[in-house]
């Protein structure tokens, strides 16, 4: 018996094979069946000579579960947890344990994709809804949005949808100098490129309501006072202007809401609902608007409709509005948002209840005006008037050591300058919290601290609200923990997810979010910090930030990274304010134009319009390849003004272009800068490095590539990484005091280093695959996607290829000759895939009438083998209908899917059997998936728009 | 005296139709003004709008209808149009995104011809949504307007449809 060495025992790179799906004996068998005996010899022939790099990265080697916990609890320990009562949109908040277990902390929703597959969505689509009708009840509007990224960004959207809707000519935007800091630092950045001139002032005096074609009040203001902005909001209207107010949803359960003050548009952040601190983030922005406007309102939409048997489903709706379809003519780049925690916030809210949220509204203001009184009687005087749960002292000559004393207390304070200090109280505090601050003002004075007594309410009386909120059923009904956690697992088992079947999705690498990677994102030494602390008391991040930012580096090629952007839309549009702040920097300012293939992202060309970029297509070649000539001709027509290249590589065709390096080397000779999208990560990491052949700068999506699970449609993490020439132009920081902080492009998100309590599964990933295990993930994603598209090409034309016939890590199918023989249409075949247990591959995108399947590297051989058996099934099926033994109107691909009522249904009049409808294959016995829906009609619910919880009468 | 005659051709797609169509009309003297030509469903439509000198109007006319009644794969109508005076009116070139649905265009252009406007140009076509793959309609239209509707009649207008259709208005002279 041969003895192994300790080393062996300790098997370091145990968590390499539970990442990976394939066994090795598995991918022996899958390269045989492509004609190759090692996987060497596979990747050399798939990707280019040319860019393929032998070189392992410069990472650590793998490392267990159990020793990357080890060293992230050792990160973790080094922040600082005190009690943060800065405010300025951020509140301590308290997850309601059953929330935290049963979604935050379960695979079913945190595993999900984006709804676009309604039929298998309708758990988590209503969860949504029941955010939607929150949001649009708390701030009286008529209709508002499955949530944006944060609350700067919610506002520079609603500034550039002002601008849309506005019949106003005028180019001025006013915003409150009592709006959030950080929110003006955002919407002033999103600006510029636009031409849009902000002025910022004291609405009372600096607003021209002539002048703007919008303006942003924040209610209440960030020094807590409540203003009445209804004069100048008028003023505005009377000049076509549009009034938006940034605003607290804890706050709106006590005051009067925006819309019965005359807002156009509202937005704000819902994190106090629930949603960890997390030092910045995520947190599930939030939007609401008149029905009138909902056209131009950004971010994803859901409605009401009905399925195939006229029963209530749900769907997202107006996608006519979004980046995917309007693409350069989007006003938007959103894609990405921040649904799982819209999620956690709707359900805070269906848990305690619209008289549970006013509880808690008023606890935190009877706590305010306590302390109000305590700090006045003391000698203090404040800022404000009125307030809700915020308070502007004015402390003089005492201020330093008032937050001295404080941190010692265990408390953050809001430094404002060297004579005003600021807190805001929140759902966390106690008692002895009170008394605690009560003590620190005073200084060793003798003070009574009478929690009991009666104070004069800080609210002004004629903001009193009056509506009701959140009359609904469902915010009445699951009050028990056993209702609750009964409806969170009745939605979260109506789902698709991860946790059940493979997504292949085309360019969304939906690979394995480790149960591992997840678990340090709730522990409170991650979970509780403000964004805003002292960066001495946040070292644990900032050791994670630079480790993950160094690590980015190596696998991309890039010199620096920023962690900033909260989405990859968001990572493209500051990656285009980095080129155009390079251009700037060099006298370039006419270089403007940016070319983008016409296989491109929706994001990219929307992204190039929002950073002030022109939009020139580029034609793809017969084989889906970037048309050399025509780019060619397209950078000697603008070489003048030629700004830059937008690619993604491998192309969105899911083939590794032999010529990249050429193209780069093209828009680089005529001075442009190359913008590589790196949605296609996962075909690149440790064989080749974007900024090695030939990006400038690229964006990642740690949601795909990185293990950050795709939440149902957020979060999302779309850092940056940049050849040093760049680095000067990489966003700055909002608020936070850093010495290396960027100092030429303003902030693109609020917090300044994006979702940070995310950060930790990207971190982890990488330090438990380590070198070896990444670039093994790659080539076995590579493996996949090409064992697939052989299996499948029998049957199923595959679109394009590159050298040898290959496939990167997708293929697309092309169904549009079935179609035209049969009429056989691509939604067809997605819903047939939901009867035999699938989610579909991503369709008609980047070519209509297809779809494009990604298996990833994390799926079994099984369930790869499953997929295609799947697929070869629906083939014998389509084939019938072309064999004229079945018409397509009456085929089970035309009614499909097949929902457990209608097979169950004492009436079947179909020309198959239920067994054909709902068992098309004998594995579905041991594991059946039923939608809960039926085909959902698309055309009802945009026709018939509701997109908020329905009357009761839909329930009898 | 010159006078103006709108074509209209369909048939059975082939090379040579338009061609055949041009010897016509340069034998006849006739001058092509405008055009729109589309294969749709492997049939060749096109619209021709020409300028005749008045004496050799009836020739063409006449060379035309033998044509169209000696190949019964095409089929040729024509009207003497007045040349329009348009300097009263103003374009308005404009994209309409929705999903689509039986009975869409017959809605659109009924509240167009409310307004009293007038559909110059239409282009429509389906096409898959990416992501979820519902049919859209995509349509790009140049409507002439009278002095007395405005832009914003118009986009309000289409918009008032129940069908929650997206408006981009292009340009407008």
């Amino acid at each position: 018996m041969t003895e192994l060495t300790l080393s062996e025992l300790e098997n370091n790179d145990d968590f390499i094979g539970r990442h990976i799906g394939p066994r090795d004996g598995e991918k022996a068998a899958m390269l045989k069946s492509l004609g190759y005996d090692e996987m060497a010899s596979f990747i050399a022939d798939v990707v280019p000579a040319s860019i393929f790099e032998a070189e392992s990265m410069a990472l650590a080697g793998a490392q267990t579960e159990y020793a990357t916990l080890a060293r992230m609890r050792a990160i973790a320990d080094q922040n600082v947890v005190k009690k943060s009562l800065i405010g300025m949109g951020y509140y301590n908040t308290i997850t309601p344990p059953v929330v935290q277990r049963n979604v935050l902390e379960n695979p079913a929703w945190y595993t999900a994709y984006t709804p676009y597959q309604a039929e298998i969505s309708q758990g988590r689509l209503e969860a949504i809804l029941n955010f939607q009708t929150i949001v649009k009840d708390l701030t009286g509007m008529e209709i508002a949005n499955a949530s944006l990224l944060d609350e700067g960004t919610a506002a520079a959207e609603a500034m550039t949808m002002a601008q849309r809707v506005s019949r106003s000519k005028a180019t001025q935007f006013f915003v409150s100098e009592s709006c959030l800091p950080q929110t003006i630092a955002v919407i002033q950045t999103r600006a510029k490129p636009l031409g849009i001139t902000i002025v910022v002032g004291d609405h009372r005096s600096d607003l021209i309501a002539e002048d703007c074609f919008g303006a942003l009040f924040q209610y209440p203001a960030v020094d807590g006072s409540i203003g009445d902005f209804r004069e100048a909001i008028a003023a505005l209207q009377a000049n076509k202007g549009l009034a938006i107010m940034a605003t607290d949803l804890l706050a709106l359960t006590l005051l009067t809401p925006p819309g019965e003050l005359g807002a156009d548009i509202v937005v704000g952040n819902s994190q106090r609902f629930g949603v960890p601190l997390g030092y910045g983030g995520p947190h599930a922005a939030f939007m609401a608007t008149a029905d009138k406007h909902k056209r131009s309102m950004p971010g994803r939409l859901i409605g009401i409709s009905v399925d195939s048997a006229g029963d209530s489903a749900l769907r997202m709706a107006l996608q006519t509005r979004e980046q995917h379809i309007r693409r350069e003519k989007a006003t938007s780049n959103v894609c990405t948002a921040q649904a799982l925690l819209a999620v956690m916030a709707s359900f805070y809210a269906v848990f305690h209840g619209p008289e549970g949220l006013k509880r808690i509204a008023q606890r935190v203001h009877r706590q305010t005006s306590l302390l109000a009184k305590a700090v006045q009687t003391l000698g203090f005087t404040l800022h404000a008037e009125t307030f809700f749960d915020t308070l502007t002292i004015n402390t003089g000559d005492k201020t330093a050591a008032l937050h001295s004393a404080a941190r010692d207390a265990g408390f953050n304070l809001r430094e404002i300058d060297s004579s005003t200090l600021g807190l805001s109280l929140d759902e966390t505090i106690t008692r002895d919290d009170l008394c605690e601050l009560v003590a620190v003002f005073a200084q060793g004075q003798d003070i009574e601290c009478d929690l009991d007594e009666i104070v004069a309410s800080g609210l002004p009386g004629d903001f009193s609200r009056t509506s009701d909120f959140l009359t609904h059923p469902v915010f009445q009904r699951y009050r028990s923990e056993t209702e609750i956690m009964r409806y969170m697992r009745l939605l979260a088992d109506k789902d698709l997810a991860l946790d059940r079947a493979m997504i292949p999705l085309g360019s969304c690498t939906m690979k394995l979010n480790a149960a591992v990677e997840m678990m340090p994102v709730t522990w409170d030494s991650f979970g509780k910090l403000h964004p805003f602390v002292p960066l001495d008391q946040a070292q644990g991040y900032q050791t994670l930030i630079k480790e993950l930012e160094a690590m980015l580096c190596v696998c991309t090629g890039y010199d620096n990274v920023s962690l900033q952007p909260n989405a990859g839309s968001q990572g493209e549009y500051a990656g285009l304010l980095a080129i155009q702040g390079y251009h700037h920097s060099r006298g370039d300012d006419q270089r403007t134009v940016c070319l983008i293939p016409s296989s491109a992202h929706g994001t990219n060309p929307a992204s190039a319009v929002m950073a002030g970029l022109k939009v020139v297509l580029v034609e793809c070649d017969a084989s889906g390849n970037v048309d050399l000539a025509d780019l060619q001709a397209k950078c000697e027509l603008h070489s003048e003004q030629l700004s830059s290249i937008m690619i993604t590589y491998p192309s969105t065709h899911g083939v590794f272009e032999e010529q990249v390096r050429e193209v780069c080397g093209m828009v680089h000779d005529h001075g442009g800068q190359v913008y590589i999208d790196g949605a296609n990560m996962n075909a690149q990491v440790g064989l080749c490095a974007p900024g090695h052949f030939g990006g400038d700068v690229s964006h990642l999506n740690l949601h795909k590539t990185f293990c950050i699970p795709h939440g149902g449609g957020g979060p999302g993490v779309g850092p940056i990484g940049v050849l040093a020439h760049l680095a000067p132009f990489l966003p700055g920081y909002a608020v936070v005091d850093a010495d290396d902080a960027p100092a030429v492009t303003g902030p693109v998100s609020a917090a300044p280093w994006g979702s940070a309590s995310i950060l930790p599964i990207t971190w982890a990933y990488i330090a438990l695959m380590g070198s070896e295990g990444l670039t093994e993930a790659t080539r076995t994603a590579i493996l996949s996607a090409n064992y697939m598209a052989t299996r499948l090409a029998p049957h199923y034309p595959v679109l394009y290829t590159g050298r040898k016939g290959f496939v990167a890590h997708e293929c697309i199918i092309d169904l549009r000759g079935i179609k035209d023989a049969c009429g056989v249409t691509v939604d067809d075949v997605a819903k047939r895939l939901i009867d035999y247990g699938f989610h579909a591959p991503t369709m008609s995108f980047p070519v209509a009438g297809t779809l494009m399947i990604e298996p990833t590297e994390s799926e079994s051989l099984q369930e790869i083998d499953r997929f295609c058996d799947a697929m070869i099934s629906i083939r014998e099926e389509i084939q019938e209908i072309e064999d004229s033994k079945i018409e397509h109107a009456q085929s089970a691909l035309h009614h499909a899917p097949h929902t457990l009522k209608v097979v169950t249904s004492d009436t079947w009049d179909r020309l198959y059997s239920r067994e054909q409808a709902a068992y098309p294959v004998p594995s579905l016995y041991k594991n059946k998936y039923w939608p809960s829906v039926g085909r959902v009609d698309n055309v009802h619910g945009d026709r018939h728009l509701i997109c908020s919880c329905p009357p009761v009468s839909d329930y009898e | 005296m010159n006078k103006t005659l709108v074509i209209t051709v369909l048939a059975t797609d082939r090379p040579g139709i338009v061609n055949t169509l041009s010897e016509i009309l340069v034998e006849h003297n006739a001058n092509w003004i405008d055009s729109r030509m589309a294969n749709l469903a492997d049939k060749f439509a096109g619209l021709v709008q020409v300028v005749v000198p008045e004496d050799q109007l009836e020739g063409l006319k006449k060379k035309l209808q033998a044509l169209h009644l000696a190949d019964n794969q095409l089929n040729i109508l024509m009207e003497e149009a007045t040349a329009q005076d348009n300097t009263e009116q103003r374009e308005l070139s404009l994209e309409l995104i929705g999903a689509d649905r039986p009975g869409i265009i017959d809605d659109i252009t009924s509240t167009l011809t409310k307004l009293n406007v007038n559909i110059n140009q239409l282009e429509t076509e389906q096409r898959e949504a990416s992501m979820s793959s519902e049919i859209l309609f995509y349509a790009n239209m140049t409507l002439g307007l009278s002095p007395a509707i405005s832009n914003d009649d118009v986009q309000d207008a289409l918009e008032a449809l129940q069908d929650q259709l997206m408006v981009d208005i292009n340009f407008s002279e």
